[in-house]
């Protein structure tokens, strides 16, 4: 953000601009602005917004359509939206970007095209891409992310990617350049909810998993001996049945026949048991496990997102602290909570910390946390002993794979030193420097952070 | 459009599973009015076109500016110095095919003031960035045609958003965590019979271990009873802490008697023990439906004395002057006339909505009478649990008798409520329609709302206490006054030209002014301690003064959606509306309702 030169008569000379519902608030000092606002840089910021800033908005849906419309109202013109899907008919209800004509292509080509061509200036790229193909260095060089996603698998996911980039010095200090900030929405119905991460800082999703309630799952003792509802016979047909009757079919939720079939062979293990309520509408709705969808409550959590990305890019006013739920079935219900970080959080904490010599191999710093001393006792003890074939990683770099087809191409790693692997030539006559690298095992539940300080 | 009906449901599909067919036929003939369309009127259009609304029509003036272009995504770079009205109208149309769209080009507050005819023929009228006194005047206008309307504001961060109507009854609450009834507490004879032919001690141990713990409650309630000193009556249930603590302990205790040592509660049994609470928990009318029962009687009796169902509101019918447009011009987008999609089919939830107070009345009745015995017809619904599809299905098919049973009883006490005046040439409510308001009469509510002007003359006198205290609706309560004092200053030109083009410092103190005006106006008459600018915090004078006239385009679109939740919930029928002023602020990032929109 550079400093103000700030030229009033210059400025009311100008004609008005397209975003001057924003640049009027940055131009003016506030009360309630967060720290470090300059109101006399406001031309600069806003300039810094359209140039500079570039965001990643994740999703290309119900929520992804509404943030790049909100951002890019907002004056930001440098976003890529990511989405793996196609569009659907059923989409069309929310997934205002999207036209009848649109059915079958990809959602983020799309939905970046239409924002494109409706607000000038505006440079959306699109990636119809899943977020686990896409590489560090891909997520690095965006300065916000802003989440539109519909399941805790993709949150965890790209929370982890976030996390996987914090840099922490040896005190366990995060290192503020390292964070990238994270907004992220999710609707059902008429609730939803918005919050702004700080990784490193404020919670991250694996600190508050418990926030996500648990999934319905049918034991299969149920679905096979004692189905008592509709749901039940839906999920014999589906988990059962088909890989009994159809082992060669891959099964396709979006093809009609498969779930013709599937409504079929429902209703007659319904039938067959005195059980009312298949339908083909619940069918579908328990096969591709649908959450209602509404564009009003999508317009809501995504706008409060938006305008937590202009708060976090611009401070022209305090940020949300740190979680929004919205409820708007009976009145309206908004509470704002301020959760905590779990100090102990496999994922955004600071991790464990290890000293060692710099000449020390790969295999021999890697033995070392294998053995039943856990490096030295620097493993908790839940881990030591248990920990027997990790894969170690600095930043996007694969130090050592223990599985898979990367073993043989990073096995000649293990013969190096810590000092020719993480040092960069520059560094080679520091006397001690802290890195992070990532370990993970099979006996982990996520990989562990490793602060390891080098001498 | 040969297979509208197909394609509608597959477009609609995550929708119609909130609000089913029933709610989206009434979305599907709903003809809204809109006025003005910045950025607010222009997400909530948005909203409601997606939903696939009957039509819309915009009334609006304004030509689009550069302005527009950056806050408003119906509006393109185009339309610059065109209608703002003809261009949001346009790409709103151009979302949903299936929805008639037309303009008004004229000043909102000109319509309101000249044509109050122009209104009655919408099904809802939204109002977006209205001044007080406009909104005063639209309200009564909206009530004297009895049509619904949602006013809302944006100023910079903040924003409100506040629905009238002189009365909303609702069927289908939907309310999120519904605690099922099983009348565990008070079972009837069949079911009581029901639970006493499970004997435990005869059973393997596979068919132990699928006895529904709604059984095993049943069971060990009445077991409790025969063990009390004396016995006690069939209605007796724990009440103390140590008598509930005992309930649990031997009930835990039964459990672990058909197990090893050492090993877990049958799943059967560790559900009984977290429904426990079940067993005392008397099956009450809960309060918003035991105020609609309350008023049932005298609301039925009075529809059957006047031609206009439902509540009354004592309003003077002004004679409706035919709205005449003022150009040939500005109806050019009119495409076609108000509904294009038929009324929704008479199903059974929309017999049973039209006919509330009849079948409330007659609900009221039931719980009186001694087929009711104090408690609401069953609604029949019996939550999964663990058990064998047998004893599951006989189960719910006792449950699902009982609700039977109490919904035909009240279908013959409807049949003894007078039948509204203008419907009594009809069929009375069916059989299923009787069956379909049983089912959710437990969460029944009826909200009425003040008129407006009967809020600008009593809300901040209402908020004065949340102003004073340090507790959640405070920043609610200052932007409330705020907002209101911003009003009373634009509404002045002499004043609005300092709140538009005077320096921070002006504009501030003119604002705290406005402040104190509308603070002591508040407190005119009454004999309490006078209001003062002094409670208005500084620092939102601050930042009010600073948003200006801003609609940041994210905030537009929050106030937006909460307006077409709103709309919906008014449309559809279904979901419990806003009862009080709603208002969003977007620094905390959260909304907090005020409680001065009800009638007294």
């Amino acid at each position: 953000m550079s400093s103000g030169n700030n030229n009033n008569e210059v400025a009311m000379a100008q004609p008005p601009s397209r975003f001057e519902d924003v640049l009027h608030v940055l131009k003016r000092p506030g009360a309630l602005a967060g720290d470090g606002f300059d109101a006399d840089s406001g031309d600069d910021v806003m300039e810094m917004m359209q140039d500079s800033i570039s965001l990643l908005v994740i999703g290309a849906g119900g929520l992804g359509c509404e943030l790049l419309k909100d951002l890019a109202l907002l004056g930001f013109q440098n976003m890529t939206v990511v989405d793996m899907d196609t569009i659907d008919v059923s989409n069309l209800n929310r997934q205002f970007l999207f036209r009848p004509a649109d059915v079958g292509k990809p959602k983020a080509v799309v939905a970046a095209e239409k924002v494109n061509s409706r607000v000038q200036g505006c440079r959306v790229t699109p990636k119809h891409a899943r977020v686990e193909e896409l590489s560090l260095d891909f997520y690095r060089q965006f300065h916000v992310w802003v989440l539109g996603l519909d399941s805790v698998e993709a949150r965890s996911y790209v929370n982890s990617v976030a996390c996987s980039l914090l840099e922490y010095d040896e005190d366990g200090n995060v290192d503020p350049s390292s964070i990238k900030p994270m907004v992220d929405g999710g609707t059902e119905g008429f609730k939803g909810h918005a919050r702004v991460i700080y990784p490193g800082m404020t919670p991250c999703f694996q600190c508050t998993l418990w926030l996500f309630p648990p999934q319905t799952k049918y034991p299969l003792c149920t679905l096979a001996e004692t189905p008592r509802t509709a749901a039940h016979c839906i999920e014999y047909a589906h988990l059962i049945a088909w890989p009994r009757d159809r082992p060669d079919d891959e099964f396709d939720a979006d093809n009609p026949e498969h779930m013709l079939w599937m409504f079929e062979q429902a209703s007659s293990r319904a039938a067959t048991f005195g059980i009312p309520g298949v339908t083909p509408q619940l069918t579908s709705g328990v096969v591709k496990n649908i959450i209602p969808a509404i564009a009003s409550t999508n317009a809501i959590v995504a706008s409060m997102c938006a305008t937590e990305v202009l708060k976090i890019v611009t401070m022209c006013l305090r940020g949300m602290d740190n979680y929004t739920m919205y409820m708007g079935g009976y009145g309206v219900y908004t509470h704002v909570a301020s959760y905590e970080r779990d100090p102990q959080c496999i994922v955004c904490g600071a991790g464990i910390a290890i000293k060692t010599r710099a000449d020390s191999t790969l295999a021999s710093f890697r033995d070392a946390l294998t053995s039943d001393s856990g490096g030295d006792g620097a493993l908790p003890t839940d881990l030591r002993g248990k920990v027997t074939s990790p894969s170690i990683s600095h930043g996007s770099s694969n130090l050592y794979m223990a599985h898979g087809p990367l073993e043989p191409l990073t096995r000649a790693n293990l013969s190096k030193s810590l000092r020719e692997l993480l040092f960069a030539e520059a560094d080679m006559e520091c006397e001690r420097r802290t890195v992070t690298l990532m370990l993970n095992d099979k006996a982990l539940a996520a990989p562990v952070r490793l602060r390891v300080t080098v001498e | 459009m040969a297979d509208a009906g197909g394609s509608h449901k597959r477009k609609y599909d995550r929708q119609i599973r909130i609000w089913g067919d029933h709610g989206q036929a009434r979305l599907q003939s709903a003809n809204v009015c809109m006025l003005g369309c910045g950025p607010v009127g222009s997400e909530t259009l948005k909203n409601l076109v997606l939903g696939g609304i009957a039509s819309f029509t915009v009334v609006d003036a304004e030509l689009v500016t550069a302005r527009d272009t950056g806050n408003n995504f119906l509006i393109e770079a185009s339309m610059l110095g065109t209608s703002r009205a003809k261009g949001v109208s346009a790409l709103a149309q151009e979302l949903n095919e299936s929805v008639v769209g037309r303009f008004v080009e004229e000043e909102p507050a000109h319509v309101v003031q000249n044509n109050p005819g122009f209104f009655r023929d919408f099904d809802l009228v939204i109002a977006t960035q209205l001044a007080d006194a406009v909104a005063a005047v639209l309200d009564d206008v909206c009530r004297t045609h009895g049509v619904p309307l949602i006013l809302s504001t944006c100023v910079g961060f903040a924003g409100t958003v506040r629905l009238s109507l002189a009365e909303h009854t609702v069927l289908e609450a939907k309310p999120d965590n519904s605690v099922a009834d099983l009348r565990i507490a008070r079972p009837w004879p069949e079911l009581m019979a029901h639970a006493a032919a499970y004997d435990l001690s005869a059973m393997d141990d596979v068919e132990r271990r699928h006895v529904p713990w709604v059984v095993l409650l049943l069971k060990h309630l009445h077991d409790w009873r025969l063990a009390q000193q004396p016995p006690a009556p069939e209605t007796h249930v724990p009440t103390t802490g140590p008598e509930k603590r005992a309930f649990r302990d031997t009930l835990r205790a039964w459990g672990s008697s058909y197990v090893e040592v050492g090993h877990d509660l049958p799943d059967n049994f560790r559900e009984a023990l977290s429904n426990a609470y079940l067993a005392w928990t008397q099956p009450e009318v809960p309060s918003a439906a035991a105020n609609v029962l309350s008023q049932a009687s005298a609301v039925a009796m009075r529809a059957a004395a006047s031609p206009v169902a439902g509540g009354a509101d004592d309003l003077d019918v002004a004679p409706c002057v035919g709205f005449v447009p003022s150009g040939a011009t500005t109806y050019a987008h009119a495409l076609a006339d108000v509904a294009t999609t038929s009324a929704p089919p008479a199903s059974a939830a929309a017999t049973a909505e039209e006919n509330f107070w009849q079948l409330a009345c007659a609900v009221s009745r039931f719980v009186d009478q001694a087929s009711g015995g104090g408690f609401l017809p069953l609604d029949g619904s019996l939550p999964d649990m663990t058990a064998t599809t047998e004893m599951f299905l006989s189960l719910q098919n006792i449950y699902h008798a009982k609700a039977e049973a109490d919904a035909t009883a009240v279908a013959s006490i409807a049949l003894e409520v007078p039948r509204p005046r203008d419907r009594n040439h009809t069929a009375p409510p069916s059989a299923a329609a009787c069956r379909h308001f049983c089912k959710h009469c437990r969460h029944i509510n009826v909200l009425r709302w003040c008129r407006v002007s009967d809020e600008l003359r009593n809300g901040i006198s209402t908020v004065r206490a949340a102003l004073a205290n340090d507790g959640p609706s405070r920043d609610a309560a200052n932007l409330y006054v705020l907002l209101r004092a911003r009003d009373t200053a634009l509404a002045d030109t002499q004043t609005a030209r300092v709140m538009r083009e005077g320096t921070a410092t002006a504009q501030e103190d003119e604002l705290r002014r406005a402040c104190g005006t509308v603070l002591r106006r508040a407190c005119a008459g009454a004999h309490s301690e006078p209001l003062t600018e002094e409670l208005i915090s500084a620092e939102w004078i601050s930042e009010i003064a600073r948003w200006g006239d801003t609609e940041p385009h994210t905030v537009a679109t929050v106030i937006g959606g909460i307006v077409s939740q709103e709309a919906i919930k008014l449309v559809t029928r279904q979901f419990v509306p806003l009862d009080g002023v709603l208002v969003y602020n977007a620094v905390r990032g959260d909304a907090a309702v005020l409680d001065v929109a009800k009638t007294a």
